[in-house]
């Protein structure tokens, strides 16, 4: 029972912290827009997430049975994935690195995999690896033709204010349709876990984690979301409406997929995209190696955090 | 009062934009009256020029609290943060062609110039052809408002007229400081006419601001 309690603790807490980091990804670019104030943001957000959350099942069924038999993933090893990838999350981002939960939680579950000597889906893992590399690459061309043929269809706007209004409901369309994505992304990260460990069903486990990623949202994601904004708030409207549709579509075909991938590696993609159709070809290097370098340093901590934890405390 | 219309995007934008319109429609009516102040003072009847100049400073007063309610409006959340600092220029800049306009009126009042009979029909030219600037102005304003299309359009024609101002003043300053008259005299009157070139310098200024505004936002 205690066990149990802990399994479902981690799963909420991931799920908490899901919400409260990745939601600035979702309406950064209508509240630093102007679009929706931060409460309404805020409020919208939680409740599309959780929605996108019970609805988007495939990433669930990925995590609890895909990359290794249900069997393996019993209540100790779920706690020690949680707990390591969620642990490493959180570290990178009081570095202010924008990491990857999915990669985390994936590359845990393939480290106990490895520690226990569990049969991998080597098929499964080769095709998440792929979406990883694709997706990211995929976003720069879609932001770029995003802005595109966002410019060309408001620039039929008659009025300075027909304009405002215009990019004001497309902002919060996109801001509603990250928060769905999200949700259906990430929801299965935790509720995977929590399915896999295999005291409660699929549908409360997607139930539990779309709920702690709604409260976590709700509760927790004001200042970043708040920081987000001004920082998009720099760039113009179109750019950042661009960013953010182009990383929830990504997100939303590879979620259909049961691939949960990264909406930060999204953004910075689709950053790149704004950039060349705005003619600017120069990106920052350094930048740009810095985070890349921490989404390879956060999976392979997994693997190895997950590995030894298993190995030395539940084996 | 908060009646849940801010709940509706776009309501706080066609607020504001109407206290535009609003502020623009008070600085055309002061403008306007110059044309009658001046035919009034060259008539002589200073009392009713007075009383003129007055209709014109309070509407001038109205235009400064129009203005303020705009930028309140913007202070409040109406348009993106990035463009709003566009609309506050914008208003600063229309509420210049009322102040510039004041100015002239202000120097016939405090100095109570004469102007020779052979300069008076060029400055009342040059006072209608400024009036016209300034209406162009408003319909640019309007347009803005109703097609942005044809904004070029309007502003183009602010720009011609503020052009032949700016050649019927060099004109007019050229043949007030040949006239047979004291050094004084020909300052304050050149100062007159300046006063008056300068409204429709800020007519055109605030034409240009809509255009770049409009080219920005693609």
């Amino acid at each position: 029972m205690i066990l149990e309690l802990l399994v479902l603790a981690s799963a909420l807490a991931v799920g908490f912290n899901i919400g409260a980091n990745d939601a600035a990804n979702t309406m950064g670019a209508c509240v630093g827009g102007g679009a929706l104030g931060l409460r309404r943001a805020v409020t919208l957000a939680a409740v599309f997430v959780f929605l996108g959350g019970i609805l988007g099942t495939k990433v669930t069924e990925t995590i609890s049975e895909g990359i290794v038999a249900p069997s393996e993933l019993t209540s100790p090893v779920v706690v020690v994935c949680l707990l390591a990838s969620g642990g490493l999350v959180a570290l990178a981002t009081l570095r202010g690195l924008p990491v990857s939960t999915s990669h985390a939680v994936v590359m845990a579950i393939v480290g106990a995999g490895l520690a226990l000597e569990a049969k991998l889906n080597t098929t499964q893992l080769f095709w998440m690896a792929s979406a990883w590399v694709i997706f990211p690459l995929a976003t720069i061309p879609l932001s770029f033709l995003i802005v595109r043929t966002v410019k060309k269809g408001l620039s039929r706007a008659k009025t300075l204010v027909g304009f405002e209004i215009a990019i004001k409901y497309l902002l919060i369309f996109s801001g509603i349709y990250a928060s769905f994505a999200l949700g259906a992304s990430h929801a299965g990260l935790a509720g995977g876990l929590l399915e896999g460990s295999g005291f409660i069903g699929r549908f409360p486990a997607t139930i539990a984690s779309s709920l702690a990623i709604g409260v976590g949202v709700f509760l927790l994601s004001r200042r970043v979301i708040r920081t987000i904004g001004r920082e998009i708030t720099s760039l113009s409207p179109v750019s950042a409406l661009a960013m953010q549709l182009s990383a929830a579509i990504g997100l939303m075909v590879c979620s259909i997929l049961g691939y949960p991938i990264s909406s930060s590696q999204g953004i910075v993609a689709a950053a790149i995209g704004v950039g060349l159709s705005e003619g600017r070809t120069s990106v920052n290097r350094r930048k740009i190696g810095s985070i890349v370098l921490s989404w390879l340093l956060v999976p392979a901590g997994a693997v190895a955090i997950c590995f030894l934890l298993v190995r030395t405390v539940i084996m | 009062m908060n009646d849940g219309r801010d709940l509706l995007v776009g309501e706080k934008e066609k607020k504001a934009m109407t206290q535009i319109k609003d502020h623009m429609e008070l600085v055309g009516s002061c403008c306007e009256t110059l044309k009658d102040a001046y035919d009034t003072y060259i008539e002589g009847d200073m009392e009713r020029f007075e009383e003129y100049a007055k209709w014109m400073r309070e509407k001038e007063t109205e235009a400064d609290d129009a203005r303020r309610r705009v930028e309140l409006s913007i202070h409040s959340g109406a348009f993106m943060p990035i463009y709003r600092e566009d609309y506050l220029n914008l208003a600063e800049l229309v509420d210049k062609v009322a102040d510039n306009c004041i100015l002239a009126t202000n120097l016939l009042s405090f100095t109570q110039i004469d102007i020779p009979e052979e300069a008076r029909g060029r400055i009342a030219g040059l006072v209608e052809k400024t009036i016209e600037c300034v209406d162009a102005l408003d319909e640019t304003i309007s347009l803005s408002m109703k097609d942005r299309k044809k904004v070029d359009e309007g502003a183009h024609r602010v720009e011609q007229l503020e052009e032949a101002i700016d050649d019927q003043e060099y004109q007019l300053r050229s043949f007030l400081y040949r006239m047979p008259i004291d050094g004084y005299h020909k300052l304050l009157l050149n100062d007159l006419v300046e006063k008056i070139g300068s409204i429709s310098d800020a007519a055109e200024d605030a034409s240009d601001r809509i255009v770049i505004m409009l080219s920005k936002r693609i």
